[in-house]
């Protein structure tokens, strides 16, 4: 029997991290061009990197959407035309969207596959019954939503469901948040959001007279679905989303291969009855985060989901320290440092599949073959290593917390 | 132009007539974001506004995940129909269930976003004639009212005076701060208010609720735009919504309704500023430009441009070499060309290749095939710098 297993999505902020993503097993990944979307501030996708992550992705089977989710207004819908004309022309294989307008506008020009954006806050069966009549294909809920209630959510209106799975969360009903647009006058549902929420704040409670300072109660643990991922997979759940284009590579890499192998190895096996999702687990707090939490996924996000905190990688003891950009000989592979490292340091490089290899670094030349004891960002290093690796492998090194 | 406020109380009721307001809005608390009514005070007050003659619009406009909606829709049904003229909603869910399962008129609330007349339209035409009005955003500014107003086929409302929510969430924020504090502090209430400000705003002393749907922030300042009543008249706006939800009581609107009766050319609204206890602002009312700091945010220089494009300089070695990751498809670099480089400053340089070599360092014609390429120095290339192919010098 076949076992049917939800798509994994994973976040490409450039094009260096679709094909991290790719690479590490990711079957679909979301990404933004220049304009309309939500993340001003990431270095997104010109037309030509647009093209160039589209081959790359069909060329291994992976498929692209491209986010065209802010809530856009007139004059950047004159702007939008030629645009999504340029992603039908490239085949990418469907946008996601938040805006009626730009639901028309798409619908009006093109036969572009809509996804509906987590950003629209579609939280029911009745909302996805209207946004399927508006023409969209797929839904990505709100992340207030269950997994259970989206299960009856995808009977109940016979339409594709996209649920995040991993990631940072907005506090609010996304799409419900205006903080930025009135105080740093930049529009969050537009791409300047300035993450309010994330700040810390005194609250006075006037009533009670009674003062509470220095808390960021608005904040949000991460999410993390790894352990729920079963609950998923028997629901019928079409995608899993992971958040984060404006994340590392290593963020990237980890959490497609985590993912990706978790699903694979449900499609095998048909359980997580394995010491593997231990192993799985300790990969992700690998990465920088905040506490993690199933959030809405299984119950009703309680107070503990408050991330009552500024720093978010305390226990997180993992740096990205380059990606493998080639190999110098059979014996040497040059890396392109991002963390500086050390003559003595024990780093680990993560094959698109299967274990890390440890490497006891005790030599390392710069290109021109001088020997250094120490490397720095924006360098390349080539370091002993005759293991098999690839292009775009990221390595890592555990550092002190 | 008709003056439309909500209603808690009867008295509140008695205010609204007085101030010849022709609709009331009314909520129960466990459909409404900000009511503290319960279903037997919201259906007294539905009776009372019923026998003054008002036209009454039950305010539904809570978000609902799926096992939410049904216990919602069953709260909604306890509600006697004939005491309702409207029904007014923000969830596209809820919206859907008055639509296809009721016969009531609908207001929608596409005050989150909704910044496009397309979009618009398509609500208007999709809600067809069950629609009763718009309920557009306070982003617009009064150019895109005015266009707005004149070609969407349906009334429209704007709120001219009241509070400029900011953020909805579902998750209860303020009590969980009150857990484990002494007897004075009643964390176990249901309605439960704060003032905050954060060192990292510009701004001090965001008013917030938390209530049984989550929690609510507000602008530090109350929207005000009743010193262009005029200008909204003349726009042809047919409903103007004033909130005093947040104020001790209503006794401000008849002063508000006096200024739409007015016959002064600009009626006087130095008194109203003055009794109403909130700083005031105008918020995007004469221009929205909340885009134009985008281009700030990032830098546009060294975003590959164009099918000449090789790849981005990756390390530089003084005096020995730059270190190319070859990215573009279309063209190569090869020995002898010429290339551009765009700094991350936005300054140009051009090179000619004199020295070109692989990544195992072995002389190389062509970057055709390798990830990795490394030439001749050039002073004035930094790390992140663009390259793109010139014709020969």
């Amino acid at each position: 029997m076949t076992i049917n297993v939800p798509e994994l999505l994973s976040p490409a902020g450039n094009l260096d991290k679709l094909k991290v993503a790719i690479s590490y097993g990711a079957n679909a990944v979301y990404l933004g061009g220049l304009k309309f979307g939500l993340r001003s501030a990431a270095d997104n996708f010109t037309d030509e990197e647009l093209l160039e992550g589209v081959t790359f992705a069909h060329d291994r089977d992976a498929v692209v959407y491209v986010v065209l989710n802010g809530f856009l207004h007139d004059k950047d819908l004159d702007e939008l035309v030629p645009f999504i004309k340029y992603l039908e022309e490239i085949a990418i294989d469907a946008v996601i969207v938040s805006d009626l307008g730009v639901i028309e506008t798409i619908k009006a020009h093109t036969n572009l596959e809509i996804h509906l954006s987590t950003q629209a806050s579609c939280l029911n069966s009745y909302s996805a019954k209207l946004w399927k009549k508006m023409g969209v294909t797929r839904i990505v809920l709100g992340r207030e939503v269950s997994i259970d209630e989206a299960a009856k959510i995808k009977k109940d209106a016979d339409i594709e469901i996209e649920m995040f799975v991993h990631g940072s969360m907005c506090m609010a009903f996304s799409g419900n948040c205006v903080i930025s647009n009135f105080t740093q006058g930049r529009d969050s549902n537009r791409g300047g959001c300035a993450h309010s929420c994330r700040f810390e704040y005194s609250l006075k409670f006037e009533d009670m007279d009674f003062e509470k300072k220095n808390h960021y109660f608005m904040s949000s643990t991460d999410l993390n679905g790894l352990r729920v991922l079963e609950k998923f997979i028997e629901a019928g759940i079409d995608s899993i989303k992971v958040e984060g284009r404006m994340k590392s590579h290593l963020y990237a890499a980890t959490m497609s291969k985590v993912y990706s192998e978790a699903l694979r190895y449900y499609k095998e096996n048909g359980h997580f009855l394995s010491d593997k999702i231990v192993e799985w687990e300790s990969e992700l707090k690998k990465v920088k985060h905040r506490t993690y939490a199933p959030a809405n996924l299984v119950e009703k996000a309680a107070t503990d989901t408050i991330f009552d905190e500024r720093v978010h990688d305390k226990d997180s003891n993992y740096a990205i320290v380059g990606r493998v950009l080639d190999r110098a000989n059979e014996d040497e592979i040059i890396i392109e440092v991002r963390n500086a490292f050390n003559i003595g340091d024990e780093v680990e490089l993560i094959p698109f599949k299967g274990a890390t290899a440890t490497i006891k670094i005790n030599q390392m030349r710069l290109m021109n073959n001088t020997a250094i004891e120490r490397t720095n960002p924006s360098t390349l290093v080539k370091i002993p290593f005759s293991g098999f690796c690839e292009a775009n492998n990221i390595v890592r090194l555990k550092v002190l917390s | 132009m008709n003056l439309i406020t909500y209603a808690n109380s009867v008295h509140d009721l008695s205010l609204i007539k007085d101030s010849n307001c022709q609709e009331v809005i009314i909520g129960p608390k466990d459909l409404n974001r900000n009511s503290k009514l319960n279903l037997a005070d919201t259906t007294e007050l539905l009776v009372q506004a019923k026998k003054l003659g008002l036209r009454v619009t039950l305010e539904w406009d809570v978000l609902y995940t799926e096992n939410q909606i049904y216990q919602a829709i069953d709260i909604f049904k306890t509600i006697d129909d004939s005491l309702i003229d409207c029904v007014r909603v923000q969830d596209e869910g809820v919206l859907e269930f008055v639509l296809t399962e009721t016969n009531f008129q609908i207001q929608f609330i596409a005050e989150t976003g909704n910044h496009n007349l397309l979009g618009l339209n398509k609500w208007v035409s999709y809600i067809g004639n069950r629609l009763d009005r718009l309920v557009i955003s306070i982003e617009l500014s009064k150019i895109t009212l005015a266009e707005y107003i004149d070609k969407l086929d349906c009334d429209i409302e704007y709120l001219v005076l009241g509070k400029i929510l900011l953020f909805y969430s579902p998750r209860k924020l303020l009590s969980p701060l009150l857990d484990g504090e002494n007897e004075k502090v009643n964390y176990h209430a249901d309605r439960l208010e704060a003032i905050g400000e954060s060192e990292e705003s510009p701004h001090k002393g965001f008013p917030l609720v938390e209530n049984g749907h989550g929690t609510f922030m507000y602008h530090i300042k109350d929207l005000f735009l009743l010193d262009k009543l005029k200008e909204l008249k003349e726009l042809g706006l047919n409903y103007l919504r004033v909130d005093l939800r947040f104020e001790e009581d209503l006794s401000l609107l008849p002063k508000i309704a006096g200024l739409l009766s007015s016959t002064e050319v600009d009626p006087n609204t130095d008194s109203i500023k003055a009794d109403y206890k909130n700083d005031l602002i105008r918020g995007y009312y004469q221009i929205n430009k909340s885009d134009v700091l985008f281009k700030k945010l990032k830098n546009y220089r060294i975003q590959r441009k164009d099918s000449s494009y090789i790849g981005e300089v990756i390390e530089i070695l003084k005096g020995e070499y730059l270190a190319i990751n070859i990215k573009g498809q279309a063209s190569l670099m090869t020995k002898d060309c010429s290339l551009k480089f765009i700094t991350p400053e936005g300054k140009e340089l051009f090179c000619k290749v004199h020295k070109l070599q692989d990544a195992a360092l072995n002389d190389s014609e062509s970057s055709d095939g390798h990830e990795l390429m490394l030439m001749n120095y050039m002073s004035g290339v930094w790390p992140k710098s663009q390259v793109y192919l010139v014709n020969p010098l």
